[in-house]
């Protein structure tokens, strides 16, 4: 089976807005916060010796979880999935394509724009740091390993979340072929997910008990930033977290792939 | 063998019933018309073939193999009005469908053909009904298909637009190409098919050579004055309808016809061909 998916990337680059407000918005506004807090209150820097970009950037990457990070990128599932029920344009691809082909190139198109995403907020991140090194004569801290190491799987994790929300629009996208439909929905168990974390205090081993993206992310990263000082999650509660992570994937993209499979396409 | 086989095809949509164990070969080679009013199920049957829509029972056939996606890689389709990415242009739009189908196009040469050449750079968003219909066509074609299926293609096209498009039509088919083309009008499907089939409420009502199927249903109307004159001449052959008369006559006899009556004394103002039958599944279109 050929996987269409230079067609998906060439047709969704055209669509400049819901790219931007879906994929860059939350790289952009990241990086402006980082670059106002810094002029704004020098004191992030100011009163250290040295900058830690390593850790900036960490920070940066665990931002995909945010509830409201969430709500751009459930803009940008939602646009990238239901973008031919909107247009009335399956009509045109599906007869010589195939349904599997299709789906399986939006499904890599989505986790391919969630990647770059993530790299943009990175890298947004890490120029402002060492920006203001370079601005202010401050040292740039080395890194021990583990951190690089950290950084690492905290970059796999806001992946797999993200990858995780493209699963859950694709399935409502499908289910509901509209926009409005794909998007509040995404939203609303991102923040609902949020508000009970906040609200049941929930930290360390409780968050893997919860199956849902954002509880199974943040287990990760608590498990990831613990230190002997500050414990987080277990390594157990970490692994079930990922275990959530990948099932929720498998299940929502498997789901929504099936349902396209079957779907009469009598209307887009 | 034909280009579409069509074994006890039925779709129901809710309560209603669209089409209802339609069986129909559609042969290779030219143009063939599915005619029926609007509801007759000639979308349904077509979205059907191109895979859109899923049967309740029967089988599709296209050149013999079961219709899958490998058979309808030799397909080209427009059904029901051209729908587009508004954020495209039309040459990025038939750059995108090639590549979607993983087939090389000359979009310059295909928007030439159906006259879109000077709108090549324009986004589609600001086309016009018409334009949409032309680039439908013209994504159709991408890839070379040897059987297209074309849902009301006439649909928004100006006059010259469907003088156009029925020059193209007659080209295509003339290359090989099986085109089945479906219209609630029968006018346009007299001027370009070969053969027909005429749905009604989801079930074949004809099917045959064109020319067949317009003669077996012909009558003459005539408007006259007084009508009981004519009728008592006419006899048997003759009724009364919409304030003239209708005959059931061939073409060689109505000029012996039309001097009996005026020997009778009967003034006949107007004379036409009627289709009742085909006017039953058209609405009164035919």
């Amino acid at each position: 089976m050929r996987i269409p998916l230079r067609a998906e990337l060439h047709k969704q680059l055209r669509q400049r807005g819901s790219l931007f407000w879906g994929f860059a918005a939350v790289p952009a506004f990241s990086t402006l916060a980082a670059l106002v807090l810094e002029l704004a209150v020098p004191s992030t820097a100011g009163l250290a010796a040295a900058v830690h970009p390593l850790r900036a950037a960490l920070r940066a990457v665990s931002l995909a979880g945010n509830p409201v990070a969430q709500l751009f990128y459930a803009l940008g599932g939602a646009a990238f999935f239901t973008v031919e029920y909107r247009h009335a344009t399956w009509r045109l691809i599906v007869p010589r394509a195939g349904r599997g082909a299709l789906f399986g190139a939006k499904a890599l198109g989505f986790c391919l724009f969630a990647a770059l995403s993530l790299l943009l907020l990175l890298a947004g991140e890490l120029a402002v740091t060492l920006a203001v090194a370079l601005a202010r004569r401050l040292a740039v801290a080395d890194a021990p390993p583990a951190t690089l190491a950290h950084l690492g799987l905290a970059c796999a994790v806001s992946l797999a979340e993200l990858v995780a929300l493209g699963g859950t629009a694709a399935l409502l996208a499908v289910a509901t072929r509209s926009p409005l439909g794909t998007l509040l929905p995404v939203f609303l168990i991102s923040l609902f997910a949020a508000s009970a974390e906040a609200v049941l205090n929930l930290t360390g081993d409780a968050l893997a008990a919860i199956p849902l993206p954002t509880f199974a992310a943040d287990a990760v990263r608590s498990w990831i930033a613990a230190t002997p000082d500050a414990p987080g999650a277990s390594a157990a509660a970490a692994a079930v977290g990922a275990a959530v992570l990948a099932l929720w994937s498998l299940a929502t993209y498997g789901l929504a792939a099936f349902l396209f499979a079957r779907q009469d396409l009598a209307r887009e | 063998m034909g280009a579409v086989e069509i074994e006890g095809v039925s779709k129901r949509y809710g309560g209603v019933q669209a089409l209802d164990g339609l069986s129909l070969t559609i042969p290779e080679g030219g143009i063939y018309g599915l005619l029926g009013a609007n509801g007759a199920g000639k979308s349904t049957l077509m979205r059907i073939i191109a895979g859109l829509v899923f049967a309740d029972a029967g089988s599709v056939r296209l050149f013999g193999a079961p219709a899958g996606a490998a058979g309808r890689r030799r397909l080209g389709a427009l059904v029901e009005s051209a729908s587009f990415y508004p954020f495209l242009t039309a040459a990025q739009t038939l750059a995108t469908l090639a590549d979607t189908s993983g087939v090389a196009v000359d979009g310059e040469a295909l928007l030439g053909r159906v006259g879109l050449s000077a709108a090549a750079d324009r986004r589609v968003g600001d086309f016009s009904l018409g334009m949409k219909q032309r680039l439908g066509i013209a994504a159709a074609l991408i890839g070379g298909p040897d059987l297209l299926l074309l849902d009301e293609p006439a649909n928004g096209l100006d006059p010259p637009g469907t003088v156009e498009l029925r020059r193209l039509l007659r080209e295509l088919a003339g290359e090989g190409i099986t085109i089945v083309f479906s219209s609630h009008l029968l006018d346009e499907v007299e001027r370009l098919c070969d053969r027909a089939a005429i749905l009604d409420k989801g079930r074949l009502a004809a099917e045959g050579p064109l020319a067949a199927l317009l003669a077996a249903d012909e009558r003459l109307w005539l408007d006259v004055d007084p009508v009981d004159r004519a009728l008592a001449r006419l006899g048997a052959r003759g009724v009364a309808e919409r304030g003239g008369v209708s005959v059931s006559v061939r073409r060689a006899e109505v000029p012996a016809l039309l001097r009996s009556l005026a020997d009778d004394g009967v003034a006949v103002y107007e004379a036409r061909w009627v289709r009742p039958g085909l006017e039953r599944y058209f609405g009164g279109a035919a």
